[in-house]
């Protein structure tokens, strides 16, 4: 029951897809201008028009060239790509420094946050290029998600003796957090 | 890339050589087909209709399989059709944005599928071509002729990477903002 109240509340509070237009400008209402004839002399230029482009669309990640994917699904599981040219509503070409450029389902493809600066269909050599100027490989490594994802890979390639050294790593720094625990407890007491 | 269903080739044959005749004409048809086997019939059907030879009295002299010179650039490709519906036969234009023109002819087959209600063996391929991006009559093909082209993914339906990591039930709502 409380859920469903929480998220109705957060349906009805999220701001709309696309912003109404502005309020009317007065310096261009004919009537505003006959009612105060000394804002007739000062040009405003008129508002822009909410456009997709504007920075009111909730969306911060899209669909084009040059944006850094990750395949979330499939046979390319994990690897890294970047969006080269769209085929349709459906699909994209994408290309990758150590793969043959193949077509691939939005929906096998999460996008990140990365871009990089690329024409339509750039040659590979362009393509390396543009990725080490823009530096893909240590912003994602350095990315809160790319970090967990090196986290993952070296979690699942431990072997037994590296989850023990692990265990025994655990224990002791929780022994230390309690030590701390108790400290500040006494204090706190006391 | 999936393996396509329907498979062009290049089926060249001629009229079986007889006194009257010693060296009739050959004649190279380019079908799509599932297979071979398949793709040979059609070559038979196709040249009885249009010259007096059957397959009884002919012969297939090569049969060759044809596949894309580019298969990663984009291209729009146009698909002339003859299709057979409930009520007569009925030609059709359609375009189409592929790597290959078998992906466009599968995606042609499956669209006269969905939309038409018309089955594969229903549909003749009049002729297909590569259509330069000014020449596209589609809109649909058209909006996506754009060098900057941008546009978010709306709904994102987030699934396990394998088909063994799926669960019936989940202990949370599902988060569909990218």
């Amino acid at each position: 029951m409380v859920s469903l109240l929480l998220i109705q509340r957060r349906y009805r509070t999220r701001t709309p897809l696309y912003s109404p237009l502005p309020p009317p400008n007065p310096s261009f209402c004919l009537d505003c201008r006959r009612a105060s004839p000394s804002r007739s002399s000062r040009f405003t230029p008129p508002p822009p028009l909410a456009s997709p482009t504007a920075a009111r669309m909730p969306f911060k990640r899209f669909v084009e060239i040059g944006r850094v994917a990750l395949v979330n699904y499939g046979k390319d599981y994990g690897r890294l790509v970047v969006i080269v040219d769209v085929v349709d509503q459906n699909r994209a070409l994408v290309d990758a420094p150590d793969m043959v450029r193949c077509q691939i389902n939005f929906k096998r493809l999460s996008l990140t946050d990365i871009k990089i600066d690329i024409k339509r269909v750039p040659k590979k050599t362009t393509l390396i290029k543009a990725m080490e100027e823009a530096d893909v490989k240590t912003k994602w490594e350095n990315s809160s998600w790319g970090k967990k994802l090196i986290v993952q890979k070296r979690r699942a390639a431990l072997n037994d003796f590296d989850r023990f050294k692990v265990m025994l790593a655990k224990i002791k720094r929780g022994g230390a957090i309690r030590q701390e625990l108790a400290k500040l407890k006494k204090a706190s007491t006391a | 890339m999936v393996a396509f269903r329907f498979h062009q080739y290049q089926v060249v044959g001629r009229a079986l050589p007889t006194p009257g005749d010693e060296h009739p004409k050959i004649y190279r048809m380019k079908l799509w087909a599932i297979n071979e086997v398949r793709a040979k019939s059609k070559f038979w059907y196709f040249l009885r209709k249009l010259k007096k030879v059957k397959k009884s009295n002919g012969q297939v002299l090569a049969i060759n399989e044809i596949f894309e010179r580019n298969p990663t650039t984009i291209k729009n490709y146009g698909i002339w059709l003859r299709y057979q519906s409930r009520t007569g036969y009925h030609n059709m234009y359609k375009e189409y944005r592929d790597t290959t023109l078998n992906g466009a002819v599968e995606q042609m087959y499956n669209e006269m599928a969905s939309r038409h209600r018309v089955r594969s063996r229903c549909i003749q391929i009049i002729k297909t071509a590569t259509v330069h991006f000014k020449l596209c009559k589609r809109d649909n093909t058209k909006q996506f002729h754009n060098s900057e082209i941008k546009f978010p993914l709306v709904y994102r339906k987030v699934r396990p990477p394998t088909r063994k990591l799926k669960t019936t039930f989940k202990a949370w709502r599902p988060n569909l903002f990218m």
